[in-house]
């Protein structure tokens, strides 16, 4: 059977970014408008106290689909 | 002309690493063959005060099924590359998942993430490395299994088999994670796979349920090595409790770590205390409620007085001792007027439990970490000086209190001297203490890296003087450690990498082995 693959960019963040995101450890980055560029960078060299994170544990295409996540403005209710 | 590559092997020339190079695609498949500055840039980031440099790969290498691996070791052989496995490779404050010595291919084996059988009677679970906490929590509640892990602080992106690889521990009654591995698959250097314990027999059912096997019991000469590339493994998982009770025990001056770990030691040893118990110092505990420039500015280390003001603020002791209870109901109301009644003889300890401390953030976090649940909220310990600089100093003392004063002081001293604070705990064993100490520096400002490296040297050379020894270290220290073990030690292992591993493929330079 195949391995753990990630469903989509929403799973991501839960499941890695919110445990300290959403924690107070680092800077909230939802509804930010941060650049996906900007994101994609980070998240691959880490930044200071962030850890980077190798393509082997978010893929190109599933840090696509974080990136987009986090860029998107949650709708306002 | 400058290279397409970031960095070389150590004696591998350009050309030779070129035919290694395609090699390996053959094997992986070009997207699996990592060499570009930018795909290469994850694994380069470390936390420890050198140049990211010293630590730079040449190339990465995403396998994902035992026959790869085989094939790899083959190619490594034949070009004498040196190769550094990480599993998770979440290893921040020793390392991170950059080699040991630049130039070394990473084996990466995240992506070899499949959980290969969890059983809920006998309570194990086999699986491989690139198996994170998280994507294990996952599948124990999505198949309701009652099963809990026990994991350390980095929790949902680390995994059970890297952990348990550099012997890590975790905060429940499992929390000495290798004392709870049961069986292994190593690929060795020659390619062969080996199964350890009950798993070398043919048709065994006992893999996972008894730890020797017959004859040498070798499991653990895989940890904390390079004799060996482990592929599966296996450990023991606790059964949830029908009741748990997570409490905290704050007291108010340094000197009483002596009446606190008298106190625990009996209730530990007796196992009235089941869990792995944290005496954490409130510098360790403050990051998650506070921030040092709130307190002090300029050089030099925190002063005591500051830290007192730190504690009043946010309700925190000097040491806060977080440990908890496990069982039924009935069982839990025995141990708890036992623990109450032994802790509150002085009269100096303030004892706190869910009712009172549910919404203070650093006894939420504790009580998460002692049942097993995910959180990075002890990550906060980056952001009390910030700049990404931390290496673990985690030497090893004895349960007793004029030790640990001991070895408290003398770590506060030296720290003080470099101008860095006491961000330290103790995690109790039964009758050991991992004494873990974050070495908290800017490593955006060279001075203070430079005192950081400093400091650590210096608190490794005079542990050792007085014969306290260090149970894991970063890379950047691990020959330094190595010497404080003594020769004959040294030779041994070096004599079983000759005999396993003479080409020295596998990591060389991990924990000094080469």
């Amino acid at each position: 059977s195949a391995g753990f693959a990630w469903k989509d960019g929403a799973e991501i963040y839960a499941k890695i970014c919110a445990y300290c995101h959403e924690a107070q450890v680092g800077p909230p980055i939802r509804n930010r408008e941060l650049p996906i560029s900007y994101i994609r960078t980070i998240v691959r060299n880490g930044n200071r106290a962030m850890p980077s994170f190798r393509s082997s544990e978010i893929d190109d295409e599933s840090l696509t689909k974080l990136a987009d996540f986090i860029s998107k403005t949650e709708a306002q209710h | 002309m400058t290279s397409k590559y970031i960095a070389l092997p150590k004696s591998v020339t350009e050309k030779v690493f070129d035919a290694a190079i395609n090699d390996f695609r053959s094997v992986l498949g070009d997207a699996a063959v990592l060499i570009s500055a930018e795909q290469l840039a994850p694994y380069i980031k470390t936390m420890m005060p050198v140049s990211d440099a010293e630590h730079a790969p040449s190339a990465a290498l995403l396998a994902t099924t035992v026959e790869q691996i085989q094939k790899i070791v083959g190619i490594c052989n034949r070009y004498k590359v040196p190769i550094w496995t990480i599993s998770t490779g979440k290893n921040l404050g020793y390392g991170s998942a950059a080699p040991a010595e630049r130039g070394q291919v990473v084996l990466d084996l995240k992506r070899m993430n499949r959980i290969l059988e969890v059983d809920k009677d006998l309570a194990f679970a086999l699986v491989e490395p690139g198996v994170t906490y998280q994507q294990l929590d996952d599948y124990i509640k999505e198949h309701k299994l009652g099963l809990w892990l026990s994991m350390p602080a980095p929790s949902a992106i680390a995994g059970p088999v890297g952990n348990t690889l550099d012997r890590g521990v975790g905060y429940t009654p499992y929390g000495e994670h290798f004392l709870f591995a049961c069986g292994m698959e190593v690929v060795l250097a020659n390619g062969e796979v080996l199964r350890t314990g009950m798993g070398s027999m043919p048709n065994s059912n006992t893999w996972q349920v008894f730890k020797w096997g017959y004859g040498p019991y070798l499991d653990g000469i895989f940890t904390q090595s390079n004799y060996g590339i482990v592929t599966k493994f296996g450990f023991w998982l606790m059964p949830e409790p029908p009741a748990f009770k997570p409490f905290v025990i704050q007291y108010e001056y340094e000197e009483d770590i002596v009446e606190i770990v008298e106190t625990i030691r009996p209730l530990r040893i007796s196992g009235v205390i089941p869990n792995a118990v944290v005496i954490a110092h409130a510098l360790y505990e403050a990051p998650v409620k506070a921030r040092r420039s709130d307190y002090v500015s300029g050089p030099g280390s925190i002063p005591d007085e500051a830290v007192y003001r730190i504690m009043k603020d946010h309700k925190l002791g000097i040491w806060n001792v977080y440990a908890a209870l496990y069982g039924t109901q009935e069982q839990i109301d025995v141990n708890w007027k036992i623990v109450t009644q032994a802790f509150g003889r002085s009269g100096k300890a303030k004892i706190l439990t869910e009712q009172e401390a549910a919404e203070d953030p650093a006894f939420v976090y504790r009580a998460k970490l002692m049942r097993g649940e995910m959180t990075l909220t002890e990550f906060s310990l980056y952001n009390w000086r910030g700049g990404g600089g931390s290496m673990w100093f985690a030497p090893v003392s004895q349960a007793r209190g004029s030790e640990t004063l001991k070895q408290m002081a003398l770590t506060k001293q030296i720290l003080a001297k470099y101008g860095l604070d006491y961000s330290g705990e103790f995690i109790v064993g039964m009758r050991d203490m991992h004494h873990i100490v974050d070495v908290l520096y800017d490593k955006t400002d060279p001075e203070q890296t430079k005192a950081a490296y400093q400091c650590f040297d210096e608190l490794l050379t005079e542990f050792s003087a007085r014969g306290y020894g260090t149970y894991r270290v970063n890379t950047a220290f691990m020959d330094k450690v190595a010497e404080t073990y003594g020769p004959v030690q040294r030779n041994v292992h070096k004599t079983l990498k000759k005999a396993l591993d003479p080409n020295g493929i596998l990591a060389p330079g991990k924990s000094g082995i080469r």
